[in-house]
């Protein structure tokens, strides 16, 4: 596969005579990258399966009319956060589910889930990212897995660098004290 | 604030790990089996979106057409029977003109008093308590007038 830019994939999709291979291009730089980010939120493989197919599919729709005042990685993080998070909504209202209860819904997620480990050590820390509130969870999982930089976590969250800061360390606070308690 | 991106030594020891799997060939699979699913879900025509579009607010006045209808139907039947049994004005002084020729004042008080008869009614006298509380609402003692004659 040919390395190509963003800016390069995109117009390739809309100018070129195949836009379905261009198509496939993008698909297959940023399948992982959004696949591990919903999983993180979601946690079960089969609803982070069925998010990233609606989250390309919106993508797929929407690309014509991208305007490019963001980035097409940054667009397309921001369509999974929010398909990500409208999926986790639903089910919290389905379930009456409360801040706590959601920690515990996504750790029995995680248990029954076929496609997990059981190491401890990962599942502990797992544990302790659910039960931090929602914004701080996502900043969390970006910077401390994904190693995104803050000004790409602004774009993609709306929020002002300044503020994630402040959510990733109060979020890297809690926990290590719920490692260190438990 | 502490450096961003410090890491606590008890965090670190946990790694950058995730405990999450996925199934074998799942994203060298994934791409074809987004492509079948973009071809199914193929855009909906313009026609059918207006449709779509529309549908919420065809509902709500086909609802409201439906209950304006049953309430029209049923008023004009409440009102229609109401008809059947009633006169109006001009149909009730064309009667009457008609029968006055032939009634006088004592074929009347006749008629009047057969007609009260027939309807259970009850002679005067037995009305005279309800006069007499009827009359007492205003205050007046008229057992005084009447003891005074």
């Amino acid at each position: 596969m040919e390395d190509y830019t963003d800016k390069e994939l995109v117009r390739l999709f809309r100018e070129g005579s195949n836009p379905g291979y261009a198509f496939n291009l993008i698909v297959r730089k940023y399948q992982e990258k959004l696949y591990w980010h919903i999983r993180k939120l979601l946690v079960s493989h089969a609803d982070t399966d069925d998010t990233l197919q609606v989250v390309f599919i919106k993508a797929f729709q929407s690309l014509p009319e991208f305007r490019e005042e963001s980035s097409l990685y940054t667009w397309l993080y921001r369509i999974a956060t929010n398909e990500a998070l409208t999926l986790l909504k639903k089910r919290k209202i389905r379930q009456y589910l409360s801040l706590e209860d959601i920690g515990t819904y996504l750790e029995k997620t995680l248990e029954a889930d076929p496609y997990s480990d059981g190491d401890v050590v990962k599942m502990k820390l797992q544990k302790a990212i659910f039960r931090l509130p929602e914004k701080q969870r996502i900043v969390f999982n970006m910077k401390y897995f994904d190693e995104m930089k803050y000004e790409d976590m602004s774009e993609i969250l709306r929020t002002s660098v300044g503020a994630l800061k402040a959510s990733y360390h109060h979020a890297v606070k809690k926990i290590e004290k719920f490692i260190q308690e438990d | 604030m502490e450096n961003d991106d410090h890491i606590p030594e008890n965090l670190r020891r946990a790694g950058k790990e995730h405990p999450f799997r996925v199934p074998d060939n799942y994203f060298e699979s994934f791409a074809g089996r987004l492509q079948e699913r973009i071809y199914k879900e193929k855009p909906v025509p313009a026609s059918g979106r207006l449709i779509r579009f529309l549908k919420p607010a065809l509902s709500m006045a086909a609802i409201i057409t439906g209950a304006l209808l049953i309430t029209w139907f049923g008023y004009r039947q409440v009102t229609l029977n109401d008809q059947n049994g009633t006169l109006d004005n001009f149909e009730l002084s064309d009667i009457v003109d008609y029968y006055l020729p032939d009634y006088d004042e004592d074929l009347l008080m006749s008629t009047i008093i057969e007609t009260g008869d027939e309807a259970g009614l009850k002679p005067l006298e037995s009305y005279s308590d309800d006069i007499y509380d009827y009359l007492n609402v205003d205050g007046i003692d008229y057992s005084l007038l009447i003891n005074d004659k």
